[in-house]
């Protein structure tokens, strides 16, 4: 797009003409209001339903024909190889029918099986599940990058980091953009990072194995000065930088930093009440099971889009849990037990609360799994899957999704996608869609040319929208 | 597309070709035909896997065919098979789904080519490696090429710089219509050079002498003193550490220290500092143990090769030896030729002409070490020879290594024997066997001498580009670890080269090239230019270096230039490592398996960061939230981001408010006198420049305010007190002054507690002695004219009668004076007993050099200054810190201590056998308090205590002022102006 062509416009240069001067007002609390920051909400490019994303990021590539993507033709090749083989990571074996029961819920009768039993009988006719999901990859660090900046292996900025900077915010004393993980997943922060974006849009990452407010934000609390003392500090400080600025044009770093400091100082307010999650009753605490690591995220990322935080991701774990190579019905087993309940609590805790409406949610992995069992080394029959990026399942709901219907399919045997074939891109051009943004038209300059998060592709798709 | 209709489809596209081929020159094999087969065939198509049966990599191949039948007929493309598949879109098969069909221009070349009778030169073969395609290096690809010596540009017009750099640089400025900016002011360029060669600021007198030193040379000679100070090598190591994936720990669960791997650390540090050719660097690191000249300091040098992680309870022992290898490859590969060897470990590299072979050509060099289990993954110090945690092969024999299928151990294929890469034919050789006698394989020898072969120009070319990128801040290769394909291309070739030759030509010597580089005027111009947003629309990653880059300070810079700005800074080099308090936040969740984090005196954690402890498990956050190295992997160059996380650490941790406090201290010592010098002295160690006017006016204003705030704050005003007002939790007060019973010879018998309170309901406890001859002397002005209880350092003791500590938090304080010579340990209060209290006993006490122990868990807790005078002593265990005050000023900061046991029986002036230990001195007040104090309780009490027994304490400690002027320092801190260089 061009400076001229929308009313906001987005471009490096408009951004730092526009904020550049606006810090000297955001050194005075009482107009923080008024004073427009590169977090303050802007107008999407057309009106939305929704306006938060919570992802619920099951990583390491969660079996689509254990879950979603009901395969019953497998049982007839039990045993024997399937006639569809495609290239994935490893060497792939006999078909292994699921081991798990499958069910039809709600009035759309979308299949589910025991994994996510919960979340189906309680949230069928929410929920959108596309089941004809594709990569590019069959490895984990390329495809945890595809999915969440749109590309393999360059330094992208993240979805979230984009929706950031194209929508703002609508809590100036929280990050617009918030990731967690007990742990770190697999290419660790570049997963949520700004890339050539300003830095204030890269997403605040939170270790979630911490259970406290101090541990989860390090040097959130001052013990030395009081907040007045403080503000006194950050008003010399950003007179002092304003006035370094004024003979250094054009340097972005200057103003993030400098935006950093007032986030930082803002944050210490909201973020003692946000992650404290024992505010909450015991009734919704217990909806959430959030004595475990999961419940607590997700109960956290209500409280974070609640407060009006625009994207939150909520990574299952540290590396790649959803990674069953081997043990297939045990690990699915427990990883549902983790997972199950506090996806279903978060579903009924935002209908509840009314934020479903505005608040999309999204959840599923990198990619799938083979239909096949994988070879393990050394041979054998094998009791688990390999990477599957040729077709997979991610499900939406909530935030201007249609409910209780399936989009696309696999083939017969849930190997490749074969009907209305959804690529990583249109997942994310839907996305932007969704929260009111042209993917087309959400462009940054750098280095030259104008960027922006799905490159030259990117379909919606208009089926799975209400 | 049946196939009749697609017979006359292909007939069509003949009968076309034909007419129109007489157009066309006659096919050229070499230029033409030769780079469509390797990039669109041969990758399958090969003689090791012939997919189909087919091998194109021969004229005998192709004529032979595959599986299929005949790929051509010579003279007739409309007959030949290659043809069909081809047009059909078969051939090449669709990658991830996508078409890879040819372009009609390549697929007119192969037709001609048939049609003209396939000329294929005898005796050639093609190679996919061979050139390179759009898919994938060749052998031809710029960095295998030999380094040219490239002829120096014309000057362009007006130039005056004689700098070979310049001539380049602005050879290609002029080409792009771009112009350099204006040279960098002299405090910008003096505080870029400093960081840059040293990573510290320079002083204000620095600052002074340079401003006033009106000589031609007066930059040259700032810049040969920056070269041969001591802190170039504690700068420029660090940088090489980030290369070779150094921590001192192995990581995973149990993550051991590695014992004397910091010796590696200060290896790397003397190499650098004494100019160490990077020929003998390199080969020192890789073979240390095989150089004739093997000495300790080469051992200590192998320690490159053992300092990544290490797994002692891998899943399968005898895999993971195959991981540890690639570790070893990578690193050494992506440090020394910049290449991603390890990409080649279970196939042929996609990318570049390394072949599967290739990588266990490399590994070899390894394998024949102790690449086992035992010993932490290495040879023990025995094995080794030396004390030091370094490499050495087992035995002269060449441990076979088998090519892995896939990768995988258990298909192992043919044994390779060790040799260099074969990308660069010309440098290609295979490596002898051990000589006779000889102790190691000289595999690794081997290795090295390829690598530092002065023809081999990645090495030279990969060095330089990072000389470049550390002084001016982004490579000439903007992907220093990788000059393959997937790399970024040189901006600048013909300098790179230029500098590879200059490195050769200097015997390998760096610092004469860092010293070209920093006298260039592209490194000392202005990091603006007056014609910046047009020029940044143009170029904005400023690949042609209008400008000179605006550098942000990495965590070592930042953490190291605050303690020296503090004046905290201890300059010390070498030796172990220090452990730098962390929050117990941190510390939490660090598995008990993986040990405890040590503990270091204040002043060893105020030396430079490259000296602090690299616990892979436990980095410390305040550099890690700066970007700090993943230690796991080797690092060409650190991310820089800019989030809400840094400021908070800025803003609100502890290492901050102590330095800017310290900061704010030595402005008072300095200019006791001047608030006005205080705050211009405060800029100019902070900026390097002097403030204007403005920038005092603020700050005194910031002064003005900040001080009020304090000031009504009334923890903060008092100063000395004539009584004692905390008493919360005081379990044990005993007061010389007060409630003593005294034998006929002035000794103590008993010694009543004050403190009116009695735990648990018990009595008061007290102090008391029944045995005659073990009782300590009452002195009635013994301290400082206020009376004493003084120790004889024999026998004389005083036994509590209860516990005065329930809580595992808790504070002790004393007024007393250590009288003995400092040779062994002493106690003031304790209750160590030899029955399981070895090592959770609650004790305070003096050792050696009259440092002060609290309990062994905090054992080196400072030093008395000067032992003969009394001091105030506290000692303080809360949830955040273990801390040690002497006289109102805090000596030690280290973890909360925990697990102890705080039962009785608690003693005075010796340990809790009765036996041993004891304290030879006096002791006039103690207090004990069953919980942790807040500062400014602390300084009620030590108001009282100064006051009492005449001491002097740090003076101002709580002044308003001090608070106030520390205030601004943070601010300083904080600023832009601080953290980015220009």
């Amino acid at each position: 797009m061009t400076d001229n062509q929308l009313p906001t416009s987005y471009s490096r240069r408009n951004v730092l003409k526009q904020f550049g001067t606006g810090l000297g007002l955001l050194a005075l609390p009482d107009l923080l209001e008024a004073a427009p920051g590169p977090l303050t909400t802007k107008a999407p490019h057309y009106s939305a339903k929704a306006k938060h994303i919570i992802h619920i990021y099951l990583n390491g590539g969660p079996s689509q024909v254990d879950t979603w993507d009901y395969k019953p033709r497998l049982k007839d090749y039990f045993g024997k190889p399937l006639p569809v083989s495609l290239p994935t990571e490893r060497e792939v074996g006999v078909a292994l029918p699921s081991p798990f029961k499958f069910k039809q819920y709600g009035e759309g009768g979308l299949w589910c099986s025991e994994i996510f039993a919960r979340t189906a009988a309680k949230h069928a006719d929410k929920i959108c599940v596309i089941k004809s999901m594709y990569a590019n990859t069959p490895n984990h660090e390329q495809s945890m990058r595809l999915m969440n900046t749109g590309d393999e292996r360059l330094s992208r900025p993240s979805y979230g980091s984009w929706l950031t900077y194209g929508l703002g915010t609508e809590n100036q004393n929280l990050p617009g953009y918030v990731a967690m993980c007990p742990g770190l997943p697999v290419a660790d922060s570049s997963n949520w990072r700004s890339s050539f974006l300003p830095g204030i849009y890269q997403g605040t990452y939170l270790d979630t194995r911490n259970d406290t407010v101090e541990k989860l934000i390090a040097n959130i609390r001052n013990s030395r000065l009081s907040r007045a003392q403080q503000r006194n500090q950050l008003d010399l400080l950003a007179t002092l930088n304003r006035d370094h600025q004024k003979l250094r044009l054009d340097d972005p770093n200057l103003e993030s930093r400098m935006q950093s400091f007032e986030l930082a100082y803002r944050m210490q307010m909201e973020a003692t009440d946000v992650f404290d999650i024992t505010r909450e009753t015991q009734a919704t605490q217990d909806l959430y099971n959030a004595s475990t690591v999961h419940g607590r995220q997700l109960l956290i990322a209500r409280r974070l889009v609640e407060r009006g935080v625009r994207v939150v991701q909520c990574f299952h774990g540290d590396v790649q849990p959803w990674d069953t190579h081997g043990g297939l019905k045990d690990g699915l087993r427990s990883l549902g037990a983790q997972a199950d309940s506090p996806i279903a609590g978060l579903l009924t805790d935002l209908e509840q609360r009314g934020l479903l409406e505005d608040t999309l949610v999204v959840c599923g992995g990198e990619f799938g799994r083979t239909p096949a069992t994988e070879i393990p080394i050394g041979g054998g029959i094998g009791t688990g899957r390999d990477h599957n990026h040729h077709g997979f399942t991610v499900w939406l709901a909530g935030g201007g999704v249609k409910g209780g219907i399936s989009y696309g399919n696999t083939d017969e045997f849930g190997y490749r996608a074969v009907e209305n074939r959804t690529h990583v891109h249109d997942l994310h051009a839907t996305m932007l869609h969704l929260m009111g943004i042209d993917h087309t038209n959400l462009t940054y300059r750098h280095s030259g040319r104008d960027f922006r998060l799905t490159d030259v592709h990117g379909k919606i798709i208009k089926d799975v929208i209400s | 597309m049946n196939s009749f209709n697609l017979c006359r489809f292909l007939t069509c596209i003949s009968a076309v070709v034909l007419s129109t081929r007489l157009a066309y020159a006659a096919v050229d094999f070499e230029k033409d035909v030769s780079t469509v087969l390797i990039k669109r065939c041969v990758e399958c198509h090969d003689t090791k896997n012939a997919k189909g049966g087919l091998d194109l990599t021969s004229l005998a191949g192709l004529v032979k065919g595959g599986e299929s039948g005949t790929a051509v007929t010579p003279g007739n493309s409309s007959a030949s098979f290659l043809i069909e598949r081809i047009t059909s879109g078969e051939m090449p098969p669709p990658v991830k789904g996508l078409p890879q069909a040819l372009p009609a221009e390549e697929i007119k070349t192969l037709i001609a080519w048939i049609d003209e009778g396939l000329a294929w030169p005898s005796d050639r073969t093609l190679d996919l490696y061979e050139q390179t395609t759009d898919v994938r290096g060749g052998r031809d690809w710029w960095a295998f090429q030999p380094i040219t010596n490239p002829p120096l540009p014309t000057p362009i017009e007006n130039m005056t710089s004689k700098n070979a750099i310049d001539l380049f640089i602005h050879a290609r400025l002029q080409k792009q219509g771009l112009t350099p900016a204006a040279p960098a002011t002299r405090n910008q360029l003096l505080r870029r050079v400093y960081y840059d060669l040293t990573g510290l600021p320079p002083s204000p007198a620095t600052v002074a002498a340079f401003n006033n030193n009106d000589s031609e040379n007066a930059y040259e000679k700032v810049v040969d003193d920056l070269l041969s100070s001591k802190h170039f090598g504690e700068r420029w190591a660090r940088h090489w550490l980030d290369l070779v994936r150094f921590a001192e720990t192995c990581g995973y669960e149990r993550d051991q220290l590695k014992p004397n791997i910091w010796k590696y650390r200060d290896w790397v540090v003397a190499a650098f500092n004494d100019d160490m050719p990077y020929d003998k660097f390199i080969t020192d690191q890789l073979a240390g143990d095989e150089v004739p000249y093997r000495d300790e300091q080469t051992l200590i040098a192998t320690g490159m090769i053992r300092a990544g992680t290490w797994n002692d309870e891998p899943n399968d022992p005898a895999d993971y030896q195959y991981t540890r290898l690639e570790d070893m490859v990578h690193t050494t590969s992506s440090a020394f030729i910049g290449l991603t060897v390890k990409c080649a470990r279970c196939h042929d590299h996609k990318f570049d002409p390394i072949r599967q072979t290739d990588y266990y050509r490399f590994a070899n060099a390894f394998w024949s070490g102790f690449i086992g289990q035992a010993n932490l993954g290495g040879p023990s110090e025995k094995e080794l020879g030396a004390t030091a945690f370094g490499w050495t092969d087992r035995s002269a024999e060449v441990a076979p290594l088998h090519r892995l299928i896939n990768g995988e151990r258990q298909k192992p294929a043919e044994v390779v024997r060790p040799a260099s890469l074969s990308t660069i034919p010309s440098l290609e050789r295979v490596f002898d066997p051990p000589p006779e006698n000889s102790k190691t394989t000289t595999q690794r020898l081997q290795l090295a001498k390829w690598i530092t072969d002065p023809n081999n120009p990645l090495t030279s070319r990969v060095i330089v580009n990072r000389l470049w990128q550390h002084t001016m801040g982004e490579p000439i290769v903007r992907s220093p670890n990788n000059f393959g394909f997937k790399g970024e291309l040189p901006t600048h070739p013909a300098l790179l080269d230029y500098l590879s030759t200059q490195l050769l030509q200097h015997e390998w010597k760096l610092k004469p090239i860092i010293k070209m580089i920093v006298m260039s005027h592209t490194y000392r111009q202005a990091s603006q230019h007056r014609n910046h947003l047009e020029y940044s629309e143009k170029d904005y990653l400023n690949k042609y270096w209008w400008r000179a880059n605006r550098k942000r300070l990495d965590a070592e810079q930042l953490r190291d230039s605050i303690l020296a700005t503090s004046g905290q800074l201890n300059r010390a080099s070498g030796g172990p490592s220090f452990y730098p308090q962390m929050s117990p936040e941190a510390l939490e969740g660090l598995s008990r398996k993986a040990g405890a984090w040590g503990t270091s005196t204040v002043d060893q954690r105020n030396r430079r960061s490259i000296y602090m402890m690299t616990k892979r498990s436990r980095l410390l956050p305040l550099m890690t939230t700066f970007n700090f190295t993943d230690t796991t992997l080797p690092c060409g160059q650190r991310d820089v981001t800019t989030v809400a996380t840094q400021a908070l650490a800025l803003l609100n941790n502890q290492f901050i408010h102590q330095q800017s406090l310290a900061f704010a201290d030595r402005l008072f010592t300095e200019h006791p006198d001047d608030s006005e010098i205080r705050i211009v002295s405060a800029w100019r160690l902070a900026t390097g420049r002097e403030p204007i006017r403005a920038e005092i006016d603020a700050s005194q204003q910031h002064i003005a305010e900040q001080s009020e705030h304090f000031a009504s704050v009334s923890e903060f005003a008092l100063a000395q007190s004539s009584s004692l007002s905390v008493k919360e939790g005081l379990s044990l007060w005993l007061d010389a002054t007060k409630r003593l019973e005294i034998d006929k010879e002035s000794r103590v018998i008993a010694w009543g507690d004050s403190s009116g309170s009695s735990l648990d309901g018990q009595q008061p406890i007290d102090a008391a002695q029944g045995e005659a001859t073990t009782r300590p002397l009452y002195v009635p002005d013994g301290l400082n004219g206020t009376p004493t209880i003084r120790f004889n350092g024999s026998n004389q003791y005083l036994k509590l009668t209860a516990a005065p500590i329930t809580n595992p938090h808790f504070s002790i304080i004393a007024v007393a004076r250590d009288n003995s010579d400092g040779t062994s340990h002493r106690e003031i209060l304790s209750n160590w007993n030899s029955r399981g209290r070895s090592t959770n006993s609650v004790f305070l006490g003096t050792t050696k050099n009259h440092s002060i122990r609290f309990s062994d868990a905090f054992n080196q807790a400072g030093q008395l200054p000067d032992a003969t005078m009394p001091f105030l002593i506290t000692a303080s265990n809360s949830s955040e810190a273990a801390q040690m005050f002497l006289n109102g000023t805090v000596v030690a900061d280290g973890n909360p201590i925990t697990g102890r046991v705080l039962t009785g029986p608690y003693v005075l002036g010796t340990q809790g056998n009765y036996n041993s230990e004891f304290w030879l001195g006096d002791i006039s007040e103690i207090l004990v308090y069953d919980r942790a104090l807040s500062r400014s309780e602390l300084d009620q009490i030590w108001g009282y205590l100064a006051q009492k027994y005449k001491l002097r304490l740090a003076v101002g400690k709580s002044d308003p002022h001090r608070l106030a002027l520390a205030s601004l320092c943070h601010v300083l801190f904080n600023t832009n102006e601080y953290i980015y260089i220009d």
